[in-house]
This record gives structure tokens, C-alpha cells and sequence, in this order.
């Protein structure tokens, strides 16, 4: 069963493998004790407004960093620099989206102790707007968030997850917080709904996994500390119900650490890459429920894959993209130990899991250059300088972050479509963008949440190998769709809906 | 004693062999055993205060009456009562496991070419890597251990299977899980500060240990550096007839004598069996039928055990399991990484044609009873099963009932009775004041 995967290339192939070289970036660590060993989230987003993302560095014990992107574009050598961000400490991680519908970008902000909604402005100054915007904050161990606009609302809807309780004197383990829901009000958002019972998540994600018009909300939960009687959750908020058996929801254990969802067969329905100890799950959504892929599919990614060391992997942010444009969605896992767990490797590099045309995956992330070692958390796969290519930025718990350049040859066309709306919501989050592009075609959601501890707010990327006509269909947030046109190739496109 | 007194004036003629014999083991093959920590090192080696739920100790599986072992195929740490055999489940502290491996024994592991410790390894000297050993710990294991055998110590402890405990439990159990092991408030040094807060121990560690005299605090280093000495001492054994066979103070039985000749020779034993030790301290896939839940973690939900593999991720090392020491084997029943076999004869047989899981008769296996314990799956598994078989890289060598026994013999010969009464014993009472093993 672990048996190597053969890697020989494919008749016809790209010979050219995925490649990666270093970026510039200021040094930065996430660091700190026990309640940062999990955390180190990343939220990739443009906030200088010049159209290439920004990225915000969750710090722990540290304080968060703002670097500003200042590399040339289009696919000039990744430089980023530091900004004056006003110090924030027990940051674990950080989200992008517009809350208040201005057309700029906010931060939510997940702490160790109160949270916080940063709102943007212009030239990346962040003010402090929790208060203004009525969140009622406490002090929790915050580690997920996701966020919906859910129908007729101008505000969106904000979940946090919470992992354990702090103050449980039984604690740490069997002791999971609960978790919050805020919903806008006329006052602002107020105090939360509480969703009980928590089972320790350290990823959440609104999506609308069944396509039945709006977002359901998963929470992957991390069995380490909840032991037993937990499971992954999917919450319902129009129902305000956890979903069960008879909604084919079954009740899977593992130590959940990161959600990706993409959907790989074009069916329509997103599959789900969730990180966890040892092996990694791919599920693929199926009309009755979830199948998880076996051995063979090649995404377990459970040891380190360089014959290094045979304790089991330990995985955190997953992320989806098709790194070589080839039309094959790739997947990019982060590793590493806990910080002193030592049944698991302690070396344990980072994946690159490359989309194959038979929906099998191949590990390439040694000789793409980005599988070190450390202490991974959140990562982000995001085009940074405009090429058309995905990047990578990775954070470690206590090593210097990764900035990586994808300097991948012989790579296949893309698109990247942005759809915007010009009222509420104005990254349309929850809007289904379909392409078709010859004997191609994929369709993706925008959704904000899920990774570890941290998102990007980007535009939408699709490889499409050697296809050369794109056109695509935007659904919006509220049913209503585009007619399909036609998009120009290897080119971002913004696509705006007007109220 | 020796246990023969003729010194045979002239080298005994020596059979033509397929392997050199060793030389005789002497003095210089052992780290030096100071007494303050010798005798230090005793109390802690039978104290359960080292143990998450004060409640095992070192010798609760390593006891000089089952040969430094348990006499148990795979034994119980956490949750079990009694000693070897007599083991038996705590039914308020259920485990839920057995131990994945057969509790080894700790003859001569003061002998410095022991540098390999576990049935994978997974602790040995590496002058690549800081510190100059690898470990499960990596670049974060904590410096100040003495060699190889003090840093074997400081794992069994972290083992919420063996001895931490699990959960939420106790102190220890809960910073083991939480990942923090080192450094102040980690799972050694709570364990270290259950230690100093005993006025005899402290007393003891200041005579052994000048800089804890002089005020430096007591760290699990410590503790583990003196259950190494203790170790050491207590269980050096060289003085077996096969010891003053090579001393040329003694001829073997003529069946010893017999077996010596097949374990040198054709049967292949030193192959792998090599030295005064009867190790080569390699690592060989014997085809031992893999018993109960695996070398895994909870998260894993399979039941294999690996081997070698599992520390190093190279595929070839599937299945490969650590040469053992032989000195003493007659005592440390039972047999094999995961103790499949009782029976020492037939152990021998199937090491040797590497037979493997087939034809293995499961009442070789001794193991207290655990219910809805998952100890055949593997052997009831064709396909894993089949992939244990087809890994043997041993002789291969169907030995006949004569040649068993004589080989049986050479083994016997093998019995140092010094080491095996014991030098200090089972001490009275702890420090503690915990209940010890007798």
C-alpha cells in the first residue's frame, strides 16, 4: 500500500517539471508557546490597489506583519517589503474580504484572545473597526473563520471557530470551546450565536457543497483534542442545524487541520482536500455523499515522501491550483511536527501533489525546490507578480517564512477571471465561476475561509493547457448567471455585475 | 564465579569455522559505572514515580526475574497490574492497546559498541547530527545524557502506552500530548521536579553529581544518566561458559560445543549474530509473524509493524528489525520484535528457515488477555502476511531436530550467572515510597 507511485511521464506530457525559486522577503517567524503551536496563518490580497496581492504574516508571539508587494509586473523577480502595520500580538491567523462592501478589502483577524475586523483603506492603512462594526469580542482561542452573505443581507454573515477552552480546569483535552456565528443586525453584529457542541476546529469553510443556492458551513476538527465522540461538522445556518446521517453527513474522525475545496471532475459538486495526521484526505463528492480517495489516487501524502525519515506526516494549510497550467489542478500541502511530537517526522517536507490527466496525483515537491523542512502552517498559492503562474508563500513556526517564485517552463494557458458586484458583496463571494475552453472545463467557487488559518482574495485561476478559447459563465451570489463569453487568454479579467 | 574453575593451560583447538570467533570480552569494552550513580540509579530503575500515574516503573517491564524482560510476548504499560505473566488488565484503567513490541532485555548494554537502541534504532549514535545521535527527538533533544543507553531512557517515559499515561490522565500524560517534551515546564522536567522533591533523591544526586551539589537543578539527564549507570553495573554479564570458552579457561558441553560449530559455521547465525555480543547491531528482516496492534500511531488504523522502515522511510528496510544481543536469551523468553514465539527450539527452526508466518502455531504467543484485542489481523491478512515471508533475507536454512538442539545448547552457554542473580537486585523499598516489583 506504499508502495511508490511510479513517475514516469506520460506520453506527450510536459516534460518540464513545476519549478520554483526563492523570493525576497523581510525575515518573519511565527512563534510562541502552546497556543501557537497550531496557527500561522497567511491572507494574501491587494491592498495597495496597483493589482498585485499584498501579504499579511500572522506572527503568534510576534507581531503580524504587512509586507507590501513590490515585485515588477508582469513576472519580474518576487520582492516584497515591510510595512509600518501598527503592532498586533497572538495573532494565529488572518482572512481577506470586503465586509463593508466599500470595494476595499478587510482583514478578519484571528487571536489568541479578542479578535479583530481591521477595514482597509487606501495605500494598505488598516483602521480598527470591531468596535464600529459591533462585533462583540471575547477571549477565546480563535483558529478558524469562514464567511457567507447569506440572501437579502448586505453584510456577511462571520463564523469564528474556537479551538479548546482555556479555562476548563480538566483541560486540554476533551475540553473544545465552541464556536460563533455573527450575524449583521441593524446595530452591527452584536454577540454570537454559539454553535455547540465545538470539536476543536482549525479550519472552517462556507461553501455551497450540495449546490442548492447557498453555503453550508464545514468545520474540520482536530480529534487530538476533543479524543472521542467528535467528528467533522457541517452546520446549516438557515436550518440552524448540524447536518446528520440522514442527510447522508457522515460522522468522519481525523485530526483535522486545513480545508481545500476544488471541483476536480467537473461535476459540478467541489471535492475536499482536508489535512489531517499521518494520511491526508482527499474526498470526492459524490451525489449521496463523500468517497475518500484511496492509495492509489496518490494525494495520502502521508510521510515524508524523500525517504528521509518513516514517522507519519503531520499536515496543515492544503490549497488547490494548477501550478503548470496544464488543466490539472494541483495540490499544494503544508508539513510539519506540532513541535515535539516525536511518533511523527520532525523533518517533514512540504508537498506538491501535480494533477495527472488520469485524476491521479504525483509528488513534485523536491525537485520543485519548495519542499523544506520546517515547521509549516498556512501557505498561500496566489499568482504575486502577474504572469499567470501561482506562487507560493509559506509560514513556519519557528523558521523564517517561505517565499517561493514559480518559475515553472513550458507551461499550458490561463485565465484568471475576478467577478465583482457592484452593490453588496463586492468580491461576489459565492458566485460560481464556469470556463469551457475546447474539450475543457471547470467550474469554481469563490469562498472565503477554509486553509489554515488564513485565505487569499484574488483573482479566480484556471489552467487550461494547450486549450486557447476560453469563455465563461459567472452565476452570481443570487442564482442569476452571465451569458458565456468569451475571455481573453493568458490574461486576468474582471467581470462586474451591476446592480 | 566462574562456573569453571580448571584454567586450561593452552588456546583450545579451534574447528574450522565460516565465521572468526570473537575474543573474549574484558573490561575495556564497558563504560565506567561510578557507585554513587549506580546505586542511584537502582532506586530510580524501580521507582513508579517515573510513570505519568506513579504506578510502573522501569522493571514493571524489565525485571530481573523474566530475564530484564517481562516473560510476556507483548506486554502492558499504562492500565496494566502484576508482574510478567502474571500481568493482568486494570479493569479501572483499561488499556487499549498491548505494547506494539516484545519488552527487551538489557544485558551488556554498558558494552560501548551498543550504540543502536529499540528494535528499529530508532535511538543511535550518528556523528552527522547534533548532539551526535539520532533520535525521535531530532535537533530538539535535549543535550547532558551520557551515551546511547541514558538517552534510551528518557522514551519510555513519553510513551503514554508504556508509562505516561494517557489523555488527560496526569501531569505528564497531558504535556506529552500537548508536544511538550523539553525545556522548563516539558515532560521531563515535570517528571525531574517529582524526583527533587524527594529529600533522598536529592541527597543521592548531590553525591553523585558535584554540579547538582553545587546547585544546578536536577534534569531528566540526570535521572536517565544514572538508570544507564545502574544498567551498566547491574547487568554486565561475562562470565557464561561461552565467555571462558574464549578466555581458554573451559571447553563447552560437547552439544554447546556442537552448536557452536553450527552457529559459526553453516546455520549462518554469526552472519548477523556476530561478536562477543552475538549482534552486528544491523538491522534484518527475519520474517517473525507480526502479533498484536503495530508499531503506529492512534491516527493510523492499520496493525502493521514495519520495522526499521518507520525510522529511516526507505522502503528496503521494511520488515527489518534490530540484531538482538544473544547473552542471556535462555532467560528472556519470549521471542522474536513482537515475542511470537515461547518456545526458544522452535524459535530457532523457524529464524532459521524462515518460515516465517507460515504454519505458526499462535499458542507460541503469551499475552494477557485484552478483549476486543486485534492481535491476528496481520497474520490473518494473506497479503501482508505474504509480504513479511517474501522480505526473510536470513539463511533460509531448514535445520534438523539434532541440530536445533545443539544450537539450543550453544545458547544455554550463553547464560552469565552473575548478571542473571543480579548484583544489587530489587531493592526493598524507593524513595517514593511507591510499591516496588519485587
Amino acid at each position: 500500500m506504499l508502495r511508490v507511485l511510479l513517475v514516469a511521464a506520460l506520453p506527450g506530457a510536459a516534460l518540464a517539471g513545476p519549478a520554483f525559486i526563492p523570493g525576497e522577503i523581510p525575515d518573519h517567524v511565527y512563534d510562541g508557546g502552546w497556543e501557537h503551536f497550531v496557527g500561522g496563518g497567511v491572507a494574501v490580497f491587494d491592498c495597495s490597489g496597483d493589482g498585485l496581492p499584498e501579504i499579511f504574516a500572522a506572527g503568534g508571539e510576534n507581531p503580524a506583519a504587512l509586507f507590501l508587494n513590490a515585485s515588477e509586473a508582469p513576472g519580474g523577480a518576487l520582492r516584497f517589503v515591510a510595512s509600518d502595520l501598527a503592532p498586533i500580538d497572538h495573532v494565529v491567523g488572518a482572512y481577506p474580504l470586503d465586509i463593508d462592501s466599500d470595494g476595499r478589502l478587510d482583514l478578519a483577524v484571528l487571536r489568541v484572545g479578542p479578535n479583530l475586523l481591521l477595514k482597509g483603506g487606501p495605500d494598505c492603512a488598516f483602521t480598527d473597526a470591531t468596535a464600529d462594526w459591533g462585533l462583540a469580542t471575547d477571549d477565546r482561542w480563535t483558529t478558524a473563520f469562514s464567511a457567507t452573505w447569506e440572501p437579502g443581507q448586505d453584510w456577511p454573515t462571520l463564523a469564528f471557530g474556537n479551538y479548546v477552552d482555556r479555562n476548563d480546569p480538566e483541560g486540554p483535552f476533551e475540553a473544545c470551546d465552541v464556536n460563533q456565528l455573527y450575524r449583521p443586525g441593524p446595530e452591527g453584529y452584536g454577540a454570537a450565536k454559539l454553535l455547540d457542541p465545538g470539536f476543536c476546529p482549525l479550519s472552517i469553510l462556507f461553501a455551497d457543497w450540495r449546490r442548492r443556492g447557498r453555503a453550508d458551513l464545514w468545520l474540520s476538527n482536530d480529534r487530538h483534542y476533543y479524543v472521542r465522540g467528535g467528528y467533522e461538522q457541517m452546520y446549516r445556518p438557515d436550518e440552524d442545524r448540524f447536518l446528520g446521517e440522514a442527510d447522508g453527513w457522515d460522522k468522519v474522525s481525523i485530526w483535522g487541520m486545513g480545508i481545500a475545496a476544488r471541483d476536480l471532475n467537473a461535476d459540478g459538486r467541489p471535492e475536499v482536500m482536508l489535512t489531517s495526521m499521518g494520511d491526508q484526505l482527499l474526498r470526492f463528492a459524490t451525489e449521496t455523499g463523500y468517497r475518500t480517495a484511496g492509495y492509489e489516487t496518490g494525494a495520502t501524502a502521508h510521510r515524508p515522501y524523500d525517504d528521509s525519515d518513516g514517522r507519519p506526516s503531520t499536515g496543515w494549510h492544503a490549497a488547490f491550483g494548477d501550478v503548470d497550467n496544464d488543466g490539472h489542478e494541483d495540490i499544494f500541502i503544508a508539513k510539519g511536527n506540532v513541535d515535539q511530537m516525536p511518533d511523527l517526522a520532525f523533518h517533514d517536507p512540504n508537498n506538491l501533489l501535480m494533477g495527472q490527466a488520469d485524476g491521479s496525483f504525483v509528488e513534485a515537491g523536491g525537485e520543485a525546490g519548495i519542499g523544506t523542512k520546517n515547521r509549516s502552517r498556512g501557505a498561500a498559492l496566489a499568482d504575486l507578480n502577474g504572469d499567470g503562474l501561482l506562487d507560493l508563500v509559506v509560514m513556519n513556526r519557528r523558521a523564517p517564512m517561505e517565499l517561493w517564485q514559480n518559475a515553472t517552463g513550458d507551461t499550458g494557458h490561463w485565465v484568471a477571471v475576478d467577478p465583482r458586484q457592484t452593490g453588496a458583496n463586492s468580491q461576489a463571494v459565492g458566485a460560481w465561476v464556469e470556463l469551457r475552453a475546447g474539450a475543457f472545463s471547470e467550474v469554481q467557487e469563490r469562498t472565503v475561509g477554509g486553509g489554515h488559518a488564513g485565505g487569499s482574495a484574488v483573482p479566480m485561476h484556471f489552467g487550461l493547457g494547450a486549450e486557447a478559447a476560453p469563455e465563461v459563465r459567472v452565476v452570481w451570489p443570487d442564482g442569476s448567471a452571465t451569458d458565456w463569453q468569451a475571455v481573453p487568454l493568458d490574461a486576468a479579467t474582471v467581470i462586474t455585475r451591476d446592480e | 564465579m566462574r562456573r569453571f574453575g580448571i584454567l586450561l593451560g593452552a588456546v583450545l583447538a579451534a574447528p574450522a569455522l565460516a565465521a572468526e570467533l570473537p575474543g573474549p570480552v574484558v573490561d575495556d569494552d564497558y563504560m565506567a559505572t561510578p557507585q554513587t550513580e549506580v546505586a542511584l540509579g537502582q532506586l530510580l530503575f524501580y521507582d513508579p514515580i517515573l510513570s505519568g500515574n506513579r504506578n510502573i516503573a522501569c522493571a514493571s517491564c524489565h525485571h530481573p526475574r523474566f530475564g530484564t524482560s517481562d516473560g510476556l510476548s507483548l506486554g502492558l504499560g499504562e492500565g496494566g497490574i502484576g508482574l510478567g505473566p502474571e500481568r493482568v488488565l486494570d479493569p479501572a484503567n483499561t488499556p487499549e492497546e498491548r505494547i506494539a513490541r516484545n519488552a527487551p532485555a538489557l544485558w551488556n548494554l554498558g558494552a560501548t559498541e551498543f550504540t543502536v537502541m529499540f528494535h528499529d534504532g530508532r535511538i543511535e549514535a550518528d556523528p552527522s547530527r547534533p548532539g551526535g545521535l539520532r533520535t525521535p527527538m531530532d535537533e530538539d533533544m535535549t543535550r547532558g545524557f551520557s551515551g546511547v543507553l541514558s538517552a534510551q531512557s528518557m522514551f519510555p517515559v513519553l510513551s503514554p502506552d508504556e508509562m505516561a499515561g494517557h489523555y488527560g490522565e496526569n501531569e505528564v500524560s497531558k504535556l506529552v500530548r500537548s508536544g511538550k517534551i523539553t525545556g522548563d515546564g516539558g515532560a521531563w522536567d515535570a517528571i525531574s521536579k517529582r524526583v527533587a522533591g524527594i529529600a533522598e533523591y536529592r541527597a543521592m544526586f548531590d553525591a553523585a553529581y558535584p554540579e547538582i551539589a553545587q546547585g544546578r537543578a536536577i534534569a531528566f539527564t540526570d535521572i536517565s544518566n544514572a538508570i544507564a549507570a545502574f544498567i551498566a553495573f547491574e547487568w554486565r554479564s561475562d562470565d557464561s561458559a561461552f565467555d571462558a570458552y574464549l578466555r581458554g579457561e573451559a571447553a563447552l558441553s560437547a552439544e554447546a560445543q556442537a552448536g557452536l560449530e553450527l552457529f559459526y559455521g553453516e546455520a549462518g547465525c554469526a552472519d548477523c549474530h556476530a561478536g562477543a555480543f552475538q549482534t552486528d547491531h544491523g538491522f534484518h528482516a527475519m520474517a517473525v509473524p507480526q502479533i498484536g496492534p503495530g508499531k503506529k500511531a492512534r491516527f493510523e488504523d492499520d496493525f502493521r509493524d514495519l520495522g526499521r522502515a518507520r525510522v529511516t522511510g526507505h522502503d528496503e528496510d521494511r520488515y527489518r528489525f534490530r540484531t538482538p544481543s544473544l547473552r542471556n536469551v535462555a532467560l528472556t523468553a519470549p521471542y522474536g520484535h513482537d515475542g511470537a514465539f515461547r518456545d526458544l527450539a522452535a524459535f530457532v527452526a523457524s529464524h532459521a528457515a524462515g518460515t516465517g508466518p507460515e504454519g505458526y502455531d499462535r499458542a507460541q504467543a503469551v499475552l494477557p488477555e485484552l478483549p476486543g484485542e486485534t492481535d491476528w489481523i496481520v497474520l490473518d491478512d494473506p497479503a501482508q502476511s505474504g509480504e513479511i515471508a517474501a522480505a526473510y533475507e536470513g539463511p533460509g536454512r531448514a535445520l534438523d531436530a539434532g541440530e536445533v538442539a545443539a544450537l539450543v545448547a550453544f545458547l544455554d552457554a550463553l547464560t552469565g550467572e552473575t548478571a542473571a542473580e543480579g548484583r544489587l537486585g530489587v531493592p526493598e523499598a524507593v524513595p517514593s515510597g511507591l510499591p516496588v516489583d519485587k
